[in-house]
């Protein structure tokens, strides 16, 4: 006898294939519905298909899915489960009395795993109950966790500079394509003073918040470090130390960082463990590659710190993986050949022109892929030379 | 394409045969693998890259993560048969310098010692 006073009312879509099942469910549901809810109505269907058909149409408060000893013993029925309780909560009702089925039928989806046997009033409603209550609190949190996600993309959105730096004979834009809706890609300017604008463009491991708050951390140190260390090395070395504080080793960033003297077109970068830029100066074209780890791994980590000269009419393309590792459907790569022809596309573009391009022809590449793909930035710095 | 996970034992080295993309839960998957290993005192493990097309950063950090279990668990983890696009990952984030790798499944094997045997 139930305890709780009846004031539901509940309709419940039972799918059992064999009738006199389903007519001793419905039966039995009758007799609960007295004393749990104030009226139980059954919609009864043969099959999995017609139960999805069903909560397209209607509202049910849980599902009721029989097995055949057969059917759970072959774990064949497991997938409708998967299918079903994404719109309700589904109660297995099964003719098999076997633990290890209940555990994997759970672990697909199940609210609970009942004995057909062995059923009773009390006990069909008392699932029933749990089994929509259950149910109402993960789409409650679910509803609060994508909400939430969405306030972090928005203020990840925030963290990007508002606007370009000034850099005297030097055009300077980017674009940023996040994948999901936080991601681990991130780019930064920050104004040194006397023309000197430092950039980056960091890879933080990880898809999703773990990524989100690694990317959020490195930039919060790297801009507070910035002014404060002479060379690019210097700062890759103090936001190394900083990042390093907790070990565990399996997240880690990749960046390139890099100081632009506007008045003379000097670059000095160190790329930590990042993919390689490319320089494009008249028909020349160099590729800027790794010149020590990402940060984060190693406390003892070694990087160069280069040099290279941004003559009038050169442009630089700094990029995170997500760009050149975008496969299309065939599992082709976009590569650095794809940067290279969007950039042969556009030879006088400007550089937030040429970075947006570029992160679209990315996407456009992997457009039918199904597997999803990664976050997609791109920096450009164009000697102007005016 | 979801990653394959085959697995072989060779005396008391166990090498696994991966084939697909190593990237998102793929990586997790892998690690799990690992851990899996290493709770049955099989610590001395080989992966076998040659039909992996890319590995990204997530499953990078798996990696690494396992190969400070497996050694902190008394074994090791070597890498063998790096696709071009891996080992230029691998060159990037100077991570060549942290994992042995092989192109020879008999030097890969033979590295571990004559304790390994079968």
């Amino acid at each position: 006898m139930s305890t709780r006073a009846a004031v539901e009312s509940v309709r419940v879509l039972l799918v059992e294939r064999d009738e006199t099942a389903a007519a001793r469910v419905s039966a039995l549901l009758e007799r609960a519905a007295a004393p749990a809810f104030r009226t139980a109505e059954v919609v009864p269907v043969a099959e999995a298909r017609a139960a999805l058909a069903q909560l397209e149409a209607r509202h049910c408060d849980v599902v009721l899915l029989g097995l055949s000893r057969t059917v759970a013993q072959s774990g064949a029925g497991f997938d409708d489960i998967h299918q079903l309780d994404r719109m309700a909560p589904v109660v297995v009702l099964s003719a098999l009395d076997d633990e290890d089925v209940a555990v994997r039928a759970m672990q697909r989806g199940a609210q609970d795993y009942l004995v057909k046997d062995r059923l009773t009033p009390d006990l069909l409603a008392r699932s029933i109950r749990y089994a929509r209550e259950r149910h109402r609190l993960l789409a409650e949190q679910t509803r609060r966790l994508k909400h939430e996600l969405k306030i972090a993309a928005f203020v990840q959105q925030s963290f990007l500079p508002s606007r370009m730096p000034a850099a005297p004979g030097h055009d300077i834009g980017a674009h940023l394509h996040a994948s999901g809706q936080v991601g681990g890609d991130f780019y930064d300017f920050i104004e040194l003073g006397g023309d000197r604008v430092a950039l980056a463009l960091g890879d933080a491991s990880g898809k999703g918040i773990p990524g989100a708050i690694l990317m959020a951390e490195t930039q919060g140190v790297l801009r507070a470090e910035a002014a404060g260390c002479a060379t690019p090395l210097e700062l890759v070395q103090t936001l190394n130390r900083a990042l390093l504080h907790d070990r565990s080793q399996d997240r880690f960033v990749t960046l390139f960082y890099g100081v632009l003297e506007a008045r003379t077109g000097e670059f000095t970068f160190v790329n930590a463990g990042h993919p390689r830029a490319v320089l494009e100066d008249g028909d020349t074209e160099s590729t800027l590659r790794s010149t020590g780890p990402p940060l984060r791994l190693f406390a003892d980590a070694a990087w160069e710190e280069r040099t290279v000269l941004l003559r009038a009419g050169a442009r630089l393309v700094v990029y995170s993986d997500g760009v050149t590792e975008a496969q299309d459907e065939e599992e082709r790569f976009f590569d650095l050949e794809g940067v290279q022809a969007v950039m042969a596309e556009h030879p006088d573009c400007p550089a937030a022109e040429l970075a947006k391009h570029i992160c679209h022809a990315a996407e456009r590449f992997e457009r039918d892929n199904p597997d999803p793909g990664d976050d997609k930035t791109v920096v450009v710095i164009r000697a102007t030379g005016t | 394409m979801a990653l394959r996970i085959g697995q072989r034992d060779v005396g008391h080295l166990t090498i696994l045969d991966l084939r697909g993309k190593l990237a998102g839960e793929a990586g997790e998957a892998l690690a799990q693998r690992i851990e899996d290993l290493v709770a049955v005192g099989r610590t001395r493990v080989i992966l076998n890259l040659r039909d992996v097309s890319f590995i990204d950063s997530a499953a990078l950090g798996e990696l690494l993560s396992k190969h400070g279990a497996l050694r902190a668990a008394g074994g090791q983890l070597k890498l063998l048969h790096l696709t071009d696009r891996v080992w230029d990952l691998m060159v990037t984030t100077k991570l060549e310098l942290v994992f042995e790798t092989y192109r020879s499944e008999a030097d890969a094997i033979r590295s571990f010692g004559q304790e390994s045997a079968p």
